[in-house]
């Protein structure tokens, strides 16, 4: 061992036998020249590199050669051992096959007795395999993060035990709207609505204590506030975790507004549905109550004269029942999906609504005044629109204040383009709407006043709302009384 | 007194009335509020006055502008001597369980009675009202 005689020239043999046998079996070496050249290697070296002694002496040992990447961590080294003292730190190199080595090193520079010069004495520790580790755990830990950022559709938001928000993902920014450094460190509750009507949750202590009695992984809802005021109700999961004593909070939150909207108006329409049924059903059933009633008055009845005024009056019953079940199939119109949408021909379509009104009364002393618009286009349901101008005028007929000196009755249809709106009138100069029962008129089966005539019993209006709103149309109405009424139907004008 | 927006109906109603009780003195309305207003100004005059007051009150439920749950509500708010002792029944082609339920909780009203008005049932009517006028 003719290396450490030289490094210790009196050391006696049975040190130099001891130290060498420790050296050899418990460590990782190598003994390098000044220009960092090896002079001898161990066997354990020999073997991590599968190369023979041979092949590595009188060449620079390539651990200590300079990375491209880390040439400042070289340059320090050099300098280090080179003014005599020990470097420490961990060098990376390859193996006669190619494999990544990674060594914990500490280089001990020894000065010779007889040059101005040193030797350098590197002793290693294999630590390839935790290296290894480390860096499938870099390599998941940078995939993790990134699948946690890209995720849009959900929202993340991680906060400290004490409700400080810590980290959000990129679906949170977009929901709440606060760019990441306005957010991060504040709390929680600054996303939550305060006064929330389902109150369970309000900040933050009360969540965590809730936590506390879920069952793993339960769905919960909580009210949000946006960066600009907007609430919004979402649909969360929270765990915990715990990373060296410290406890961490993770929600995991969908926003639901969409579905609630949705839910919300088919809770609506069911309701406006059975409503539906149940006034029908009503009213289907009167007409026949009361032909039962006349019926069984009649086969009582002896006279002629008697019979005749019972047959007049189950006319006119038939006659309400016969209105009402129009009105109804006008209704089921609403309900049926196929619509053909065509060019609307509005005159055509005013001329045909005139022609079917032509038996109501008072029709003849009405005067007509109709305007359309020029070059019109406008595609849609003819049934539906032709519905929509039945219900409107047949109102305008229905109270239609009687001809006199000073007074002519006179309903007045209009038809224009407004930007991208189409935009339909009716209006009238009749008995108008008493203001208190301005805001009803749409109800379904409402009706303002006590006719003589039969009219479509409170259905017409309704199924115009109802036709405007399928058609994402809107109505309004405006009314003096005595002195009319006026409808106004505005279309989207889709081009 | 008969309460009822369709015309054919309180005809049909009078007819049947005044064959079970041919002398009776009946009174119709077309619209609730008109009949509201006549039962105010009845339990305001004095004795002296002339006074109709209906033993009988047959109302409707679906009628517009004032409809018979709220004719009841309006009734019960009425406060004379001479009103309380009107019986109320509601009178509708409705058979709906949800009306016959309501009509039975409301405490100004007597029975719930399902049209066609028959012979039977005004005989029927007339006996509950007499027992009464006999038990006191």
């Amino acid at each position: 061992m003719a290396t450490l005689k030289y490094l210790w020239p009196h050391m006696n043999k049975w040190m130099e036998e001891r130290i060498k046998g420790i050296l050899e079996t418990s460590t990782i070496y190598t003994v390098m020249d000044s220009y960092g050249r090896i002079e001898y290697a161990n066997t354990r070296f020999c073997e991590l590199l599968g190369s023979d002694l041979g092949e590595l002496v009188g060449k620079p040992n390539h651990f200590l050669k300079s990375e491209p990447q880390d040439s400042i961590k070289y340059l320090k080294l050099w300098q280090t051992i080179k003014q005599g003292k020990e470097w420490k730190g961990i060098l990376v190199g390859k193996s006669k096959n190619e494999n990544t080595i990674w060594l914990r090193t500490k280089i001990v520079p020894i000065k010779t007795h007889n040059e101005n010069s040193f030797k350098f004495l590197s002793v290693h520790e294999d630590i390839t395999n935790i290296k290894s580790r480390v860096e499938t755990i870099k390599n998941d830990t940078a995939m993790y993060h990134h699948i946690y950022e890209s995720v849009k559709i959900g929202i993340v938001i991680v906060t400290d035990h004490r409700g400080t928000i810590i980290k959000w993902n990129k679906g949170a920014e977009r929901a709440f709207g606060y760019p990441p450094f306005d957010i991060l460190g504040k709390p929680l509750s600054t996303l939550m609505v305060k006064r929330y009507k389902r109150a369970t949750f309000t900040d933050f202590l009360g969540l965590v204590h809730r936590l506390k009695r879920l069952r793993n992984q339960e769905i919960l809802e909580l009210n949000c506030i946006d960066n600009n005021g907007k609430e919004f109700p979402v649909e969360f999961v929270l765990s915990n975790w715990t990373i060296k004593g410290e406890d961490f909070y993770g929600f995991k939150m969908l926003d639901i507004s969409k579905r609630i909207a949705f839910e919300n108006r088919l809770k609506q329409k069911t309701k406006e549905l059975e409503l539906f049924m149940y006034r029908s059903a009503h009213d289907l059933n009167a007409p026949f109550s009361s032909a039962q009633g006349l019926i069984n008055l009649m086969k009582d009845e002896k006279t002629v004269e008697g019979m005749q005024v019972y047959i007049e009056m189950l006319e006119r019953t038939i006659g309400h029942a016969k209105v009402l079940s129009k009105g109804l199939a006008n209704a089921s119109l609403l309900s049926s999906h196929a619509h053909d949408s065509k060019e609307i021909d509005f005159a055509k379509i005013i001329q045909g609504v005139l022609q079917l009104l032509k038996e109501e009364e008072n029709f003849e002393s009405i005067q007509f005044k109709i305007g359309i618009q020029d070059s019109i286009s406008f595609v849609s349901c003819p049934d539906l629109i032709s519905t929509v101008f039945q219900n409107l005028i047949q109102n305008a007929i229905k109270y239609v204040i009687k001809p006199n000196d000073g007074h002519t009755p006179m309903v007045k249809i209009e038809i224009r383009s407004e930007e991208n709106e189409l935009l339909v009138q009716v209006s009238d100069n009749g008995k108008g709407i008493k203001k208190e029962n301005m805001d009803r008129v749409f109800e379904l089966y409402y009706r303002a006043e006590v006719e003589n005539t039969p009219g479509t019993r409170g259905l017409g209006l309704y199924i115009v709302k109802k036709i405007v709103e399928d058609l994402n149309g809107t109505i309004k109405v405006e009314s003096k009384v005595n002195k009319g009424t006026s409808f106004t139907v505005r279309f989207p004008n889709k081009k | 007194m008969l309460v009822d927006d369709n015309e054919i109906d309180l005809f049909v109603n009078q007819k049947y009335i005044e064959k079970i009780v041919e002398d009776a003195e009946i009174i119709t309305f077309i619209r609730a509020k008109k009949a509201i207003e006549y039962l105010e100004s009845m339990g305001q005059r004095s004795n002296a006055d002339f006074k109709f007051i209906p033993d009988i009150i047959l109302l409707d439920i679906n009628m517009p502008e004032m409809n018979g749950f709220e004719f009841l509500d309006e009734f019960s708010g009425l406060d004379s001597e001479v009103l309380r002792d009107i019986r109320i029944y509601l009178l509708s082609s409705s058979t709906n369980i949800k009306d016959v339920m309501d009509a039975d909780r409301h405490k100004a009203c007597s029975g719930f009675i399902t049209k066609p008005l028959t012979g039977e049932r005004v005989q029927q009517m007339i006996n509950d009202v007499s027992t009464k006028i006999v038990q006191k």
